[in-house]
């Protein structure tokens, strides 16, 4: 189909108004596209609620509107004024926010300083409620966060102010997508980029994290990338606390007995958390039959507790205690195999247990 | 007997070989290298000069490329009175601004370097040092231009006539009272969006130019009532006025301005919501050659203002009324009995307008001739009757009916059939063209697979 300025008069129009209610709205959250049958004289932009909405009927002859104007921009056809290019892209990442080439070209606004960065990431968290797994969308908040932080007089309140918002944004993300691997990652990224290096808020964050992930996991049995986070922030934890960081333990929230005193030794700690783990995934394990993510992780927490109980000093540690928590292992999976009545369970169940006997053993050995 | 050589030799079988080959080589070669090859021969360096003198920048770089010759006349300054870098924008850089300003030294009349971000103060230091004709010069939207700009201006171009610093936020009055100094020629000035300017600096200007003509100032919010009275008292025979959005603008300043500027044909006051009906009452008073007047905004205007205003100035042919709100039918009906030349209308938000406005207006003087654009968006009273109307309106290009509730498909059809030219600006989707038959392979851009 031609696309032709004059076919869809309507569409400058319509932009302004979108770009209406971008700055009338500040807490803007959402955005969808409504699906309409008729179309009346009527604008197509609605907005209620911290929700922005387009009828469907113009969205098709609005990107072709765009579209043209834009690779006519680009490729020096026909330039335009920076607003009018700015304006042009806010409508044509809103209807396809896959588009590399836009977001390029919006990283040059932002780089010649016609588009604030702050403007645009409230900008891109609207684009991640239509489109909450888009790659793009995340890899160009991240570089506009980079620049943001890499500037020389930002304040260090900011870029709190900035972490919470991430961590804000990536939740509602994967609450919206199952599995959403990129707001994993990019809470991962955003932890190990914005978060303050060392010391007492670190850790703050670091228990909040492990709090949070501990919370998500129960509500969410079979989000694998949820899941691949709770490990990463364990680790993590395991590798940047000391000792009397474990001490205070409401703060794992896991008031399950363990078979190993928290208090000992920092080696000893993370056996504890490990050990609490386990107990946490048995019950899930139980109340919520068929899911297969609960078992990796079992296995990520063995291989974890098989790691820490070989290179531990402290006495306590060691392969007998490895060995009677290997035992109870079998014992909950062939538990396990025997009372399911998911014949996938079954399989989850005796893959585990084959796991545990050809695997597990030879390593530990 | 020895064949004279200018007969050519009969029967000869011609070798087509290699060696023939080489020979018309060699000719060709031996054209294009002498001087006399024919175009040079043909035309005089004059007029290679006066052709190139049609040519924009793109083409004459491109002439500059294919001779020593051509090199030469094609930077000649003589073709580069007027230079407009828009096209290239962010690519020019304080260098190239250099360039030119050496190159073409006190030829350069007219330059325009809108939207060329990276100039900066130094390159135009330059530029006004050696381009000391310059009559003609366009910054809008310099962002990195400061003061010492208009300093360098001032000193070094006193021929200065037009000068348009749209956009270019850093600059403040001592830009204004140097080019008072300098630059006494000054007709036509666009300090837009410039908003640190103050009245200070306006007072300034005015004392220095008086013989600006055009006073282009919109988005200057410290633009107050004295500065335009004093603008109004020194420079009377100012014709075109903008002061959009310089809001804390009263019925004074206008009074002021219509008392002394008697030639005002434009005025801009959208924006400056403080105005009353008494303004609109002094300027149908004293400014008859009124010809676009431009209140969108000005909410406090009523039909006695606009009565007052259609009775007296016949002459008006652009109007924009946006957010007049309280305005009536009975305006139309004034300006249809008064304004035979009304070309372009707009009564967008106007909510109290119906289609009895619209039946005086299609039946007015100005209607059949020179009507060419009507902005009805945003009056719900408007229908398709309004549209039955208008179709005497032959030489209406555009109308806008963007919200206006009752007009339906069916009206906007029965206007295109009786206005084939016309574009009918509604939020009704375009109907897809069915796809060619035949020969044409149907192109889909590949953007297009969505929902």
């Amino acid at each position: 189909m031609s696309l032709q300025e004059d076919d869809f008069p309507a569409a400058e129009k319509i932009l302004a108004d979108l770009d209406n209610v971008f700055r009338t709205d500040p807490e803007l959250e959402d955005f969808f596209i409504i699906p309409v049958s008729g179309n009346q004289n009527k604008s197509p932009v609605v907005h209620a609620d911290h929700s922005l909405g387009l009828e469907s009927w113009c969205v098709q002859h609005l990107y072709c509107y765009v579209y043209g104007k834009l690779i006519n921009h680009k490729t020096r056809k026909k330039r335009e004024d920076p607003k009018v290019v700015a304006r042009l892209l806010r409508g044509a990442l809103l209807i396809n926010p896959e588009t590399a080439a836009f977001w390029n070209m919006m990283k040059q606004l932002i780089e010649s300083e016609r588009v604030g960065p702050e403007e645009d990431l409230r900008f891109s968290a609207v684009v991640l409620g239509f489109k909450p797994k888009c790659s793009e969308v995340f890899t160009h908040r991240k570089w506009v966060l980079r620049k943001m932080v890499a500037q020389a007089d930002v304040q260090p309140m900011a870029v709190l102010k900035y972490l919470q918002a991430e961590l804000r944004i990536t939740q509602l993300a994967a609450s919206k997508y199952p599995s959403n691997y990129n707001a994993w990652n990019h809470r991962k990224w955003v932890l190990e980029a914005l978060a303050p290096k060392g010391g007492a808020e670190q850790k703050e964050l670091l228990k909040q994290e492990l709090k949070l992930s501990h919370c998500w996991t129960s509500n969410h049995v079979s989000d694998y990338s949820g899941l691949q986070y709770r490990q990463y922030v364990m680790q993590t934890v395991f590798s940047t606390f000391r000792h009397e960081d474990f001490l205070c333990r409401t703060e794992w929230l896991l008031e399950l007995p363990s078979k190993v005193e928290a208090k000992c030794c920092s080696s000893c700690a993370a056996a504890s958390v490990l050990e609490q783990e386990l107990q946490m995934l048995s019950e899930l394990i139980v109340r919520y039959e068929g899911h297969e993510s609960l078992w990796y992780h079992r296995r990520f927490v063995l291989h974890s507790l098989q790691k820490v109980c070989v290179s531990a000093v402290c006495a306590k540690l060691g392969a007998s205690l490895f060995n009677s928590v290997v035992g109870s292992e079998r014992a909950f999976a062939s538990s396990v195999c025997r009372e399911s009545k998911l014949a996938h369970e079954n399989g989850h169940a005796s893959r585990h247990l084959n796991w545990i006997e050809n695997v597990l053993r030879i390593t530990a050995a | 007997m020895v064949k004279p050589w200018w007969i050519p030799s009969l029967g000869r079988k011609k070798d087509h070989g290699f060696s023939a080959m080489k020979q018309n080589y060699i000719q060709l070669t031996r054209v294009f290298l002498d001087e006399e090859a024919m175009i040079n021969k043909k035309l005089p360096k004059e007029l290679i000069l006066r052709i190139f003198s049609y040519l924009d920048v793109v083409s004459l770089c491109r002439c500059a490329q294919v001779s020593k010759l051509w090199n030469e006349l094609a930077l000649d300054g003589m073709n580069w009175q007027r230079i407009d870098l828009f096209d290239f924008q962010t690519d020019v850089e304080g260098i190239v601004v250099e360039n030119i300003a050496r190159r073409c030294g006190g030829f350069l009349k007219t330059l325009s370097l809108r939207g060329c971000q990276s100039v900066v103060d130094s390159s135009l230091r330059t530029f006004a040092q050696q381009c000391n004709n310059i009559e003609e010069l366009n910054l809008n939207d310099c962002k990195k231009v400061t003061d010492s700009t208009c300093q360098s201006l001032s000193k070094h171009c006193p021929k200065l006539q037009r000068l348009n610093i749209n956009s270019c936020s850093a600059i403040s009055d001592q830009s204004l009272k140097d080019l008072a100094d300098g630059c006494h020629q000054l007709t036509h000035i666009n300090i837009s969006w410039c908003d640190h300017i103050t009245e200070s600096g306006v007072e300034a200007l005015a004392r220095g130019c008086r013989k600006i003509k055009v006073f282009i100032a919109k988005g200057c919010p410290n633009i107050t009532d004295r500065a335009v009275m004093t603008l109004a008292h020194l420079c009377p025979n100012m014709e075109v006025i903008n002061l959009h959005s310089c809001s804390s603008l009263t019925d004074d300043a206008v009074q002021q301005l219509a008392e002394n500027c008697l030639n005002i044909r434009y005025l801009c006051l959208s924006g400056c919501p403080n105005l009353t009906d008494t303004s609109l009452m002094t300027l149908a008073q004293h400014c008859q050659a009124l010809s676009t007047l431009e209140v969108a905004g000005c909410s406090q205007f009523t039909d006695a203002g606009f009565q007052a205003l259609a009775r007296s100035c016949h002459l008006m042919e652009k109007m924009d009324l946006e957010e007049c709100s309280l305005i009536t039918d009975a305006t139309i009906i004034h300006l249809a009995m008064n304004c035979a030349r009304l070309e372009k209308l707009s009564l967008s938000h106007c909510e109290l307008i119906t289609d009895e406005g619209i039946r005086h207006l299609s039946t007015s003087q100005c209607a059949a001739e020179n009507l060419t654009v009507l902005e009805l968006d945003n009056c719900p009273f408007i229908t398709d009757a309004s549209l039955d109307h208008l179709i005497s309106c032959y030489n209406l290009q555009r109308i806008e009916l963007y919200d206006c509730q009752l007009i339906t498909r069916a009206g906007i059809r029965r206007l295109r059939n009786h206005l084939p030219n016309i574009k009918v600006h509604a939020y009704f989707a375009p109907v897809t063209p069915p796809p060619a038959s035949g020969a044409t392979r149907q192109r889909y851009c590949r953007c297009c697979v969505i929902l």
